[in-house]
This record gives C-alpha cells, structure tokens and sequence, in this order.
C-alpha cells in the first residue's frame, strides 16, 4: 500500500526544480483587448485581422479575446446586487466568450477554430492542421475564483488567462493587443502629463506602485512567478503596423517583463 | 425639434435619434461604451476597485460544506462508510453537501508529472481526477440515501438539491486547469482541495468543515511531538505562518482565507469517525476554527 510519506512536500520539491515541458515553443499567444480594441468595432478590428491573416503563414497563433464594456456593465451590476467575486468572473467569462465567437467568425476563411478550456488539449491538432485557435481569454475559474484582494471585481481577467495559457503551452511570446504605448505614469486617457514608460521590469513597476496600470495587477505575479514566458509585449493596436513587426518577430510594442 | 409631419420626416428624426444615442455611446477616440458606473474606466485603478468593497450577499448562508480530505479516503472503508452514514443522518436535519478531496493518488499523480517535467498547469489538468473519483466512491455509498452527484459544470442545480433535500457529493479540486498560477515552492499547483473548498464555501458565503485525518491544528506535528497542544482557534494571519508549511492545509491556504469575507466559518476536524462532525452540528466546537479575514 502507499504510504502518505512517500509523498511529502520534501520529496516533490527535489522534482520541482526540474525545468517543466514546453508543449508549443513555436506559438504565439495572442489577446485582442475587449475595451480597448474590440468594443471599437469594425474600425479598429478589421485592420487588426487583416495583419494576423498576413502574418500567418508559418506562424502558430492562438488568439485569446479580453471582454470589455458589456463586462463592465455586468460586474456594476452585478456589485449592486452584492454578487461574490466567482459569480462576477462568470459574468466576464461570457463576455469574452461572445468576442472569441465574433472574432472566430470574422477569421472563419482563415480556418478559424472556437476552442474552449475543455478542449485545450485539441490545441496541436488545430495548429498542426492550420487552423487558427481563439479563445475566449478568462481563465475558467468561475466560482471558484480567487477573492482579490482589494475590491470584488475578480482579479484574474483576460489579461492573466492569456498569459496562462502562454506558460502553460511554454509558447514563444505572449502579446497583449490594447490601445496604449504600454505602461504610462498615469492613464493617458484622464492625464495628459501621463509619460509612457517604455519597457519596463515587473520590479519597476512595484517600485513606481502607481495607481493604475495597463495590464491587470496580477501579472506581475504571474511573471515573476512564471517558468517558462517570463515577459509580455504590450502593442498599441491602433497603429495595426505594430502588430504586423511584433509577429514578424520583430522588437516592436512595449514589454513587460518579470 | 419640429415635430415631424411626414413619413419621411419620422424616419429622419428616427435616424437622427439613432445617430445622437450611437453617437453618445462612442468614447471621444471611437469606443463604444455601455452606460455603467464602470465605463471607459480602468478595472485595474485602485481607487475603483476600493469603491466595490463589501461583503453583500451569501447565496447558502445555512449550507454546511463538508470538505472530507484526500486523508479521510485513504484510511479506508470503514471510516468513509461511518462518515457517509452520518452525513445522510444528519442531512435530515441540516442542508449539507460533501466535498472529495483527492489524497494519495492525487499526490501520486503529481509526483510523476513532475518527474515527467509536466508544467504546472499541465499537472493541475490531470490531478483532479482522484477527487473525482472518490466523489463518485461516496456517491456510490450514498446512492441509496439521497446521495446525488453533482459535477462542477452544474453547480447552479446545487440549491434546487437542497430544497428537494437531497445529499450532493462535489469535487474538492479547483477547476484552474491549465491555467493554474505558477507553482509554490514546492513545485505543486497551488490550488489544491483545501484551497479548492474554501473558494466554493466564500462564493456560496456557507460554512466550511474540512475533515481530515488529524483533529485540529496542533503547535508542532502530534505524531511526533508528545508536547504539541491543539489550538482552538487561529487566525488566517497567523495559518499564513512558515511554522505552519509543513501542516495539514495547503500553504495557499491561509493566504486565501485572508482574503474571504462571505464564508460563515472555517473549522479543521477529525473525519476518520463522524463524532465530530456531529459534535459540530448539534452545537459543539471540536477542531480547530480558522478565522477568516472578513476584510
């Protein structure tokens, strides 16, 4: 029979240092903003998928989908009510559900596949047979999401599901599509004296401790406690060149690194 | 605004309408918003986040979740046929789910996907299968005796069971997937059962009892130690302690508890015999109260 001390914290640690698998090294990981691109509409979309058909030749690309306004509209009511933060992280999911099922549809002549967190083990056979993945990019936590810890609005949006999903599958990039220069001293969309920081450490950034940022807080957790992505590429979507240098491996866009 | 007089008039004052409601919803560098105390605004600026504070609803505030370890399973089916026997007793009187924790096999499975140098994600995705199965062993026994299992994907149906007075048999392990945080120290998916019933009984704002194979917290390991005393209460600050690592909780444990403000009570208990777990639900204090940070 198995003994319980054959399995301590001590002896799993010792295999903890082993280096863990990269399952998809070539792929690249992909999230379209809700507010910041999608919730624009056709005008800041369409250009968007124009350079990702480009650019896909002989790229592997999953492409995840933030939520955005109908999200916040959700949460505030849903705060209203009192709602516990797993049930908010369901309202969200849905949102970013809805945009991955718009976006596959918009790339459907592209071989564009809507792939859930059920079947994320589908994923190479996807890729191998060149078809385009999108996923809807809130982890699947649901009511079992982590209470934040400041406030009731789930802390681990679409913005960590992306990048969790790049560690897991130890994919080449992770790239996150929103419409700033990356981080800024302040939101640039309330403070023109806002300054953009430029590539920027995750111990910076804890440093400057701002009030706000432009990817969730969580992430910079998540980088530095990461083992296989340990950065991010910010790219301002509304300039669609940016994206067309990032995925042609070019240094384009603002990175975020842990 | 003249009112109009013709059907094209009407459908040119109905565009302009349109025009004036589409154009109000368009953010001044062309998004479209949705008139909400949270658009156009950033759900990563602390001062907002502050502003939705607060406890609000408990959606089974008279729910007890019972959280029997991995440890309770595998002990045996002596102990898990008494405890199973309880729980349909005292599910007559009491609204009560059972949770399964996943134990020896479920460490098994990550030892060797460690050794297989699986990422923790990749381990996080096939470990909750020993928690699946011993939900459906408890299942099995309770079958005759109201015992209805229900999967994570329908936990909405869980209040109906209730109200039909029937005796639900969860899983214990989180659904985070592939999408697990990176590892703890000790390389291991950091949401494990434990974690996995507390975030349900914070979300459910119900009462949480984990059984396992100890009967309480203790100041150092009693099996080792002759001197150690059980503590009847401790703090979500003071679980989060080093001293603590190597206990029966998982070491996320302490830090999410920290965190809780809905969950009703947290209590560590012996589940090898159901005395305790009756001694709860008649009144009694047995265990070890963990107390949440209700921040």
């Amino acid at each position: 029979m198995l003994e319980r001390r054959d399995f301590t914290d001590s002896r799993l640690a010792a295999l903890a240092s082993k280096r863990p698998l990269r399952m998809l090294p070539n792929a690249v990981v992909l999230k379209l903003g809700g507010q910041s691109i999608i919730d624009r509409g056709a005008a800041a979309v369409l250009p968007l998928l124009d350079v990702i058909v480009a650019a896909r030749p002989g790229l592997e690309l999953i492409i995840c989908t933030g939520g955005g306004t109908r999200a916040r509209h959700a949460y505030q009511l849903g705060l209203e009510l009192g709602l516990p933060s797993g049930v908010l992280a369901r309202l969200g999911a849905s949102v970013a559900k809805q945009n991955a099922r718009m976006i596959q549809m918009l790339l459907a002549g592209s071989g564009a596949v809507h792939v859930t967190a059920e079947q994320l083990d589908q994923l190479p056979a996807f890729l191998g047979a060149g078809q385009l993945p999108i996923l809807a990019g809130m982890p699947p936590y649901g009511y079992w999401t982590t209470p934040p810890a400041v406030g009731r609005i789930p802390e681990f949006r679409t913005d960590a599901g992306t990048f969790l999903l790049a560690e897991v599958l130890g994919a080449r990039r992770a790239i996150l599509v929103k419409d700033e220069d990356g981080p800024y001293t302040a939101d640039p969309k309330k403070d023109p004296a806002a300054r953009p920081l430029g590539h920027v450490s995750t111990a910076e950034l804890r440093r400057l401790d701002l009030p706000d940022l432009i990817v969730e807080r969580c992430l910079l957790d998540l980088l530095e406690g990461a083992r296989l992505v340990r950065e991010v590429t910010i790219v301002n979507g509304l300039e669609p060149q940016q994206l067309a240098a990032a995925l042609a491996g070019q240094d384009a866009g603002v990175r975020i690194y842990g | 605004m003249k009112p109009p007089c013709s059907p094209a008039g009407a459908w040119a004052a109905l565009l302009s309408l349109a025009n004036y409601v589409i154009a109000n919803a368009m953010d001044k560098d062309g998004r479209r918003h949705i008139a909400s105390g949270l658009a156009a605004e950033s759900l990563v600026d602390r001062a907002l986040l502050e502003r939705t504070a607060g406890r609000g609803l408990a959606l089974l505030p008279e729910l007890w979740l019972i959280a029997v370890g991995g440890s309770v399973f595998d002990a045996g089916a002596a102990p898990l046929a008494a405890l199973a026997e309880a729980s349909a007793e005292l599910s007559q009187q009491h609204a009560l789910a059972l949770s399964c924790g996943g134990g020896v096999r479920e460490r098994h499975t990550l030892m060797i996907g460690l050794d297989l140098g699986l990422p923790v994600g990749g381990l996080a995705a096939v470990a909750g299968a020993a928690s699946e199965q011993n939900a459906l062993m408890l299942w099995a026994l309770l079958a005759g005796r109201n015992g209805v299992r229900l999967p994570q994907n329908d936990l909405e149906l869980l209040p109906a069971l209730l109200a039909l007075g029937r005796l639900p048999v969860l899983t214990s392990f989180p659904p985070y997937e592939y999408w697990e945080f990176p590892p703890e120290r000790n390389g291991l998916p950091p949401h494990g059962c434990d974690c996995g019933a507390l975030l349900l009984a914070e979300t459910l704002g119900c009462r949480l009892l984990l059984l396992k194979d100890v009967d309480g917290l203790y100041t150092a390991d009693p099996r080792r130690d002759p001197q150690a005393r059980k503590l009847p209460r401790l703090s979500a600050a003071e679980l989060s302690d080093p001293a603590f690592a190597d206990g029966p909780l998982e070491p996320l444990f302490g830090r999410i508890l920290a965190r809780c403000c809905r969950v009703r009570e947290v209590r560590l208990l012996g589940g090898l015999e159901p005395g305790p777990l009756r001694q709860r639900l008649t009144g009694g204090a047995p265990g070890t109260l963990l107390e949440a940070g209700h921040a």
